[in-house]
């Protein structure tokens, strides 16, 4: 059961986080305390050492988008929120029967492009308003 | 010379880190660590229940503005923490608690005293670590310091297997202390100030809300001054008590559910309102959408995740409170309020804040009005949960930066008396009221012992109304007086209960006697004393929001019809 209104959008999110115990908890909890379920979750090495890049989707209002960015970007494991524009996504609805991993953003040269530093910075990617 | 063990690492760093007290209750998993504890300078305060350590260290922190560290065992002790953690995160108050565990061999095989309490705080922390190797102590615990102590405070959790504890390091020479980086806005943050600024000099009816933020950051005297220069009316919250003196002319007190009914007259008239350090939660925005309907909304927090979170701001600063008053000091110029604080004192006047009484027998807010007048203008004042605390926020004004003590996000009972005893540790020469009902009371009572062995001079006021006050309120205004659950009939004789701990005791139940109890109380210096207050039961706090409505919905007195039950939750 989820609070789901009809006409949510799927939304899709990429993360770069840390490779700590605990932190695919971390993640799904600031999910399932909304009441919002996470339907789609890959998650692999990072090319950036000891980093693991996390792709998940989930549906929710624009709202519920712009808290659950802001609370994964509190968690201190958590290096990096990316939302996935929709534009950027493949047409068919996000959780088809094929391969996930598949559509894996790839963080070539990682390091350097995205440094953590940009990562809790203001500007590093655009919130949706409330 | 021997090699330390994991726990002497672990005491040895927090020596470094200045850490001078813990507070703890031992047991198998732990037993490492109180034995390292043994040959150390830290003090060992023993409370009597493990959530009772965990609000002492919170009290202790909120008091200092320094760590709090908690100590206790694995399972059942490690989980007495949990209601702790939840209020030192709900009111961002730097806590560090270290839990032992079973040996990593035994971790998931449900061993005695086993639970996971990783997994448990989970969403309590702001950050946690289980120990997986002794050569990871020393960082992880300079880490929690670092993490439960800057930004947004909040607390972190360790959780240490007791062969780790035990083990014996190759290799562990203390890690070097880093220096302290000096905070700066950067030109992103000027900008956003300087859009405030502009914001500001439209303003001809603004209004500061200051909340447990600023007092965080250590902003009062910066609150006090932009108050100053822009003759800008300042209303606080809860937990903003003592970010601007309440006793000043331009201080309208607390807004909210509870709040004046001038603060809260002001939100519905104001032009501008500048947050500083709230949260704008619902405790003084029960209705988003018609807070403060006329203003434009400018928020500085130092959590970008609270920008926007509740109220969409016109201009925002995400950074330290104190920072950016100071970069807006300069940039703002006075205005001309004089019309909006005469509308205020107007309104002030037509609506003071006045103890209203309903029952037979003595009024809890007169009670504690008798305390303020009474008390040192720098006492600290820890509450815990329900009327008499609503009463202690209205009546004992608070005039500097942490001296008042109170649960506001989690809403903990219990929590006052353990507070007061960890405030009083971290301010000895302070002048320290726990403010306390009879419910949340008996939910802590063992720590009189505590405040007992230590002789710590604590004034105990608890407000006796035989019921638990804030619940039978809702249940007679709002559930026609079908009182459930409420009637506290069976409460120990407390003056006879706190003797039975070696506490002196005070007792008062009528308006004639309560000058010279109070005063009798306060003098008083042989260790704590108890002050049972014996009130009327069926005084009610107002004035009062009901949850959900907006500040233009507010209850001045009792009301003479029913009313219906309010759309918010609590």
């Amino acid at each position: 059961m989820t609070f789901l209104n009809e006409g949510d959008d799927v939304h899709t999110l990429t993360l770069l986080v840390k490779r700590e115990l605990g932190i695919l908890a971390r993640i799904a909890l600031v999910f399932s305390r909304r009441g919002l379920d996470v339907a789609e979750l890959s998650y692999a090495k990072a090319t950036l050492d000891g980093h693991q890049q996390v792709r998940l989707a989930f549906q929710g209002d624009a709202a519920q988008l712009a808290r659950v960015s802001a609370d994964l970007r509190k968690l201190i494991d958590v290096v990096e929120v990316d939302v996935v524009p929709h534009s950027n996504l493949e047409r068919e609805h996000p959780w088809s029967s094929r391969s996930f991993t598949s559509r894996m953003p790839i963080y070539a040269g990682s390091a350097a492009k995205r440094s953590p530093s940009s990562a809790m910075g203001a500007k590093a990617t655009p919130m949706p308003s409330t | 010379m021997t090699r330390p063990t994991g726990a002497e690492i672990l005491i040895r760093e927090l020596e470094q880190l200045g850490v001078t007290h813990v507070f703890g209750y031992p047991g198998g998993a732990a037993i490492n660590v109180f034995d390292a504890l043994y040959d150390s300078t830290i003090e060992l305060v023993l409370a009597r229940h493990e959530q009772g350590a965990t609000h002492m260290a919170d009290g202790y922190a909120r008091a200092s503005g320094r760590l709090g560290v908690v100590l206790v065992t694995s399972g059942p002790g490690a989980l007495n923490t949990v209601t702790g953690l939840l209020t030192a995160k709900m009111d961002s108050v730097p806590l560090l608690v270290i839990c032992g565990q079973t040996n990593r061999a035994n971790l998931g095989k449900d061993a005695f005293q086993e639970a996971d309490v990783f997994g448990v705080t989970l969403p309590l922390v702001k950050h946690s670590r289980l120990i997986l190797s002794v050569d990871d102590i020393a960082p992880s615990v300079r880490r929690a310091h670092a993490i439960a102590t800057s930004g947004r405070p909040g607390p972190v959790l360790l959780d240490l297997p007791k062969d780790v504890s035990g083990q014996r390091a190759l290799h562990a020479p203390p890690l070097p202390m880093e220096p302290k980086a000096d905070a700066a806005l950067d030109q992103a943050q000027r900008e956003d100030v300087r859009a405030m600024a502009r914001l500001l000099s439209q303003s001809r009816r603004p209004l500061l809300l200051v909340g447990h933020g600023a007092i965080i950051a250590g902003a009062g005297a910066a609150v006090t001054a932009l108050a100053e220069r822009l003759q800008s009316p300042v209303t606080n919250t809860l937990l903003g008590k003592g970010a601007f003196p309440e006793q000043h002319p331009l201080s309208l007190g607390m807004l909210g559910m509870h709040g004046t009914a001038y603060a809260n007259y002001a939100t519905t008239r104001c032009d501008l309102v500048l947050s500083i350090g709230s949260r704008f939660d619902d405790r003084i925005n029960g209705k988003t959408d018609a807070f403060c309907p006329l203003a434009k909304k400018l928020h500085i927090d130092i959590d970008r995740a609270e920008i926007g979170k509740i109220v969409t701001p016109d201009a925002a600063v995400c950074a330290d409170a104190k920072l950016a008053l100071l970069e807006l000091l300069p940039l703002v110029d006075p205005l001309d309020t004089s019309a909006w604080l005469d509308e205020l004192q107007t309104y002030r006047e037509a609506h003071p804040l006045k103890a209203q009484k309903a029952g037979d027998g003595l009024a809890a807010a007169r009670v504690i009005e008798a305390f303020y007048e009474a008390a040192p203008r720098d006492a600290i004042v820890a509450t815990d949960v329900g009327q008499h605390q609503m009463w202690a926020a209205q009546f004992f004004l608070t005039a500097r930066e942490r001296t008042w003590l109170s649960s506001g996000g989690a809403g903990t009972m219990g929590f006052g008396l353990p507070a007061a005893i960890g405030a009083q540790l971290a301010r000895p020469d302070a002048t320290v009221i726990a403010c306390v009902g009879d419910g949340g009371f008996q939910m802590v009572l063992g720590e009189l012992a505590t405040a007992a062995q230590r002789k710590l001079p604590i004034k105990l006021l608890v407000i006796d109304n035989r019921c638990l006050g804030m619940v039978r309120q809702w249940q007679e205004l709002f559930y026609d007086n079908r009182l459930s659950g409420v009637v506290l009939d069976g409460n120990p004789d407390f003056v006879a209960l706190a003797r039975a701990f070696g506490i002196k005791g005070f007792y008062v139940d009528a308006e004639a006697d309560l000058d010279a109890t109070v005063r009798d109380a306060l003098a008083y210096d042989g260790g704590p004393c108890l002050i049972h207050a014996s009130v009327a039961r069926e005084d009610n706090v107002f004035p009062m929001i009901p949850a959900g409505c907006s500040a233009a919905e507010i209850v001045l007195e009792r009301p003479t019809t029913p009313l219906p039950p309010p759309p918010g939750s609590t």
